[in-house]
This record gives structure tokens, sequence and C-alpha cells, in this order.
């Protein structure tokens, strides 16, 4: 039905619910024409479906959490959209003007792009879980990793000789462990602070060749722990943990030689998460629990180019540097090159 | 069977590996969404809607909700 009968359209509301831009201004236009009518304000979230007429004009909207209750909306939006129809005088046929897109940038060029998804692993059989914690135990959640062309190349031995070894770079590690290796599961904890990486160890070595590919073994270690203090997202309870994650990693990525390029990256990431974040839901569900982490290299649909989580601005600091990519505090994404 | 206490120092090897991939990699039925042709922008969703005489489906979350979110 979505796809056929609407124009379906996926976007990030952090950004729209506050700026001050066109297409914010348009998309708070919709908002409070339904579900979030007289609670519209820049640190209220604004999440949910929301179907409506190209000119603003709300159809429905909801933030449902069930396909039954998702199905109600859609019903209730084409309802509208055929008494739309019937009167012509409300139809506009442009769009309004001034909207442009917000892309936050595009995958380095000649980099790579990988895909990181994270789920909790399999408890032991007495390890006790609170029961109303046991329904997250079925989420997962993924992100993106954006690689730059040095940085595929720090992953790879400088000798392609089986046998050889290379320790990958501290400062790829350093951006993989606090903007990626996030309990992400049930939601958007913050990233791990400066110092909080406290060992980080991951060697690729050249285990064979198969024409132009190399095959490479990868394997590792990460310990990353940091003290966090956060008041609760819902509740006047102010927390305190020590986060921490103590971890595995192993697995294979094949190079090719010929066109400089990864052609599979396929590790895991796979120990033990403890502790809380303010938008990660597990206060109640600190651990420490197994959790594991996918890498692979990622596709070309929509939802394999969104940029990673924590990229939020491109931020050119003088008109003549290049912009630098910039996470959701004010870090550079690529760290200092 | 994987071991629920592993921690750094664990060797994982090419079978374990290939099981935590297995269990942390989403199932074919969690990726029912993927099969919606999703544009990623209000701006191309609007002008297309105008184009095609369709109503606007959108879904807002933060975070993004084709990925983190």
């Amino acid at each position: 039905m979505i796809t056929e009968r609407f124009v379906p359209v996926a976007e990030d509301v952090t950004a729209l619910q506050q700026s001050e831009d066109e297409q914010g201004r348009f998309f708070r236009h919709v908002a409070v024409q339904g579900h979030m009518k007289g609670r519209s304000r820049p640190g209220v979230s604004h999440q949910g479906l929301y179907a409506f007429v190209a000119d603003g004009t709300s159809l429905a909207s909801a933030n449902p959490l069930d396909a039954e209750r998702t199905l109600t909306l859609l019903e209730e939006a084409l309802r509208r959209w055929a008494e739309y129809e019937e009167r012509p005088e409300l139809a506009r046929t442009q769009a309004p003007g001034g909207l442009s897109s917000r892309d936050l940038g595009y995958p380095p060029a000649g980099g790579a792009v990988l895909r990181v998804t994270a789920r909790d692993l399999p408890r032991a059989a007495d390890a006790p879980i609170q029961k109303d914690q046991v329904r997250y135990t079925r989420y997962w959640n993924f992100d993106h990793v954006w690689l730059l062309p040095e940085d595929v190349k720090d992953l790879v031995p400088e000798s392609l000789a089986v046998g050889a070894e290379r320790q990958v770079d501290r400062r790829l590690l350093e951006r993989i462990a606090r903007f990626h290796l996030r309990d992400i599961v049930r939601g958007e904890p913050q990233v791990w602070g400066p110092g909080s990486v406290r060992r980080f160890d991951l060697v690729a070595r050249v285990t064979g060749r198969d024409g132009n590919l190399v095959n490479l073994e990868i394997t590792g270690d990460v310990l990353l722990r940091e003290h966090v203090a956060f008041r609760d997202s819902h509740t006047p309870i102010d927390w305190e943990f020590d986060n921490e994650l103590d971890a595995a990693i192993g697995g294979e990525a094949s190079w090719n030689e010929v066109k400089g390029h990864l052609e599979r990256f396929d590790i895991v990431v796979a120990g033990q998460r403890t502790g809380a974040h303010r938008y990660n839901v597990r206060t109640r569900d600190p651990g420490p629990a197994p959790i594991g982490f996918a890498f692979e290299l990622a596709g070309d649909e929509p939802w394999e180019r969104t940029p990673p989580h924590v990229l939020r601005a491109w931020k050119r600091p003088d008109e003549d540097e290049v912009p630098v990519a910039t996470t959701v505090t004010g870090e550079p994404y690529y760290g200092k090159r | 069977m994987l071991d629920p206490g592993l921690r750094s120092g664990t060797t994982l090897d090419p079978e374990t590996v290939q099981t935590i991939r297995q269990l942390v990699r989403p199932q074919p039925e969690e990726l029912g969404w993927q099969a919606i042709p999703w544009l990623t922008s209000i701006p191309e969703a609007v002008e297309r809607a105008t184009r095609e005489h369709k109503p606007v489906f959108l879904w807002a979350m933060n975070g993004n909700p084709l990925a983190l979110t």
C-alpha cells in the first residue's frame, strides 16, 4: 500500500524539528496539524509517521509502534486524500518553494562504507533479566562507517606475502571505537568520550591469495571504559554507570590488489557490554551481558548510503578550506588529518 | 553453542565468527521495510508527489529511520 499509493520518504527528524530553514518550517507546519499539535517545541521529539499532501496539508499522523495502528493511519490518510481530491479548490499545483535537500555529504570517493549491525547475544541460561526487558532481546540496529581511501589502505599489510601482518593505525581504531562500537541495540547512546579507549589492537594478516585477491585474517581485542552520569529521559532519576565494552574481534577480508579496493570485509566484535546512556534504554538492563557487532561492506541501496549516525554537519571553518565532517559532539569525524 | 562469557582475549575461530554473524545480522523477516522504495529527502518526495499526484508518507525518527534510530 505504501509503495503504490504514497510517495514514501524517511528522514532523521532531529534537525527537522528544530531547524529554521524552509525544510524545517515546512515539516513543522505539517506536524502541528497532526499529533504534534500544541507540543511542537525544538527540544521535543517529533518522531512519527506523517501522511500529507505536497502542499503541506496533513492527512494523518501518529507515532505508532505496531503494524495495526500503522495500517489504520494509512487508511485514514487515503480516506482524507480521496476527500481532498473531490475538492480541487483545496489543491495547489505547486509544492512550496524554497525546499532544498539537507544532505550531510556522501561516502568518501575511493574509500569504503561498512555497515555495522549490533544485537544482544544469547545470555547464560541462569543470567537474570527483568521481565519487562525480555521484549528488547530481539532488538537490533545498524549504522554505517565511512572509510577514506587511506583508512582502507591502513587495513592492508604493506607486504602482501602470506604471513605478512599489519597493526591497524590507532587513529582509525579510535574513530571506529568511539563512534561505532556503541551500544546502539535499543537506541542512541552518546559517543565514547576521549580517553575511553583503554585498549584496541587490530591486526590484519595475509593468509593466502586467489588470483588478484589477497585474503586477510583480522583479529584483535578492544576495551572501552568510561564513567557516565545523566538524568533519566523519562523520570527524575539521576543515573551513574561505569560503561564498558570488553570484546574480542575476528573475521576475514579480501583485498583486490589490482583494483585497490576491498571486495569483502566480514568481521565481528563480540564481548561484554556494561552500563547505559540516557537514550539507549539500558538503565534497567545494564549488564554485564553479551553483545555482538557485525561489520560488512555496504551496498548501494538508499538505506546503505545514510551517513554515520554521529555525522551531523559539514563544518567549513574558512571558505578556502575543505569542509570538515563533524560529529554530534563537534569533533572532526575523520580526526585530525 | 556460543560462550555467553566471551570477552577480550577470547580467540574467535572461523566457526565462532560465523555463528556470531548469523546471530547478529538481521533475518529476512526483519527487513520487510527495505522492500519499500524510500526516498531520503522531503524536497525530493514533495516534488515527486506533485508530479505523480500522490500523498507523501514520511517516516521520521530521531536518527535516520533507514539506519540507526
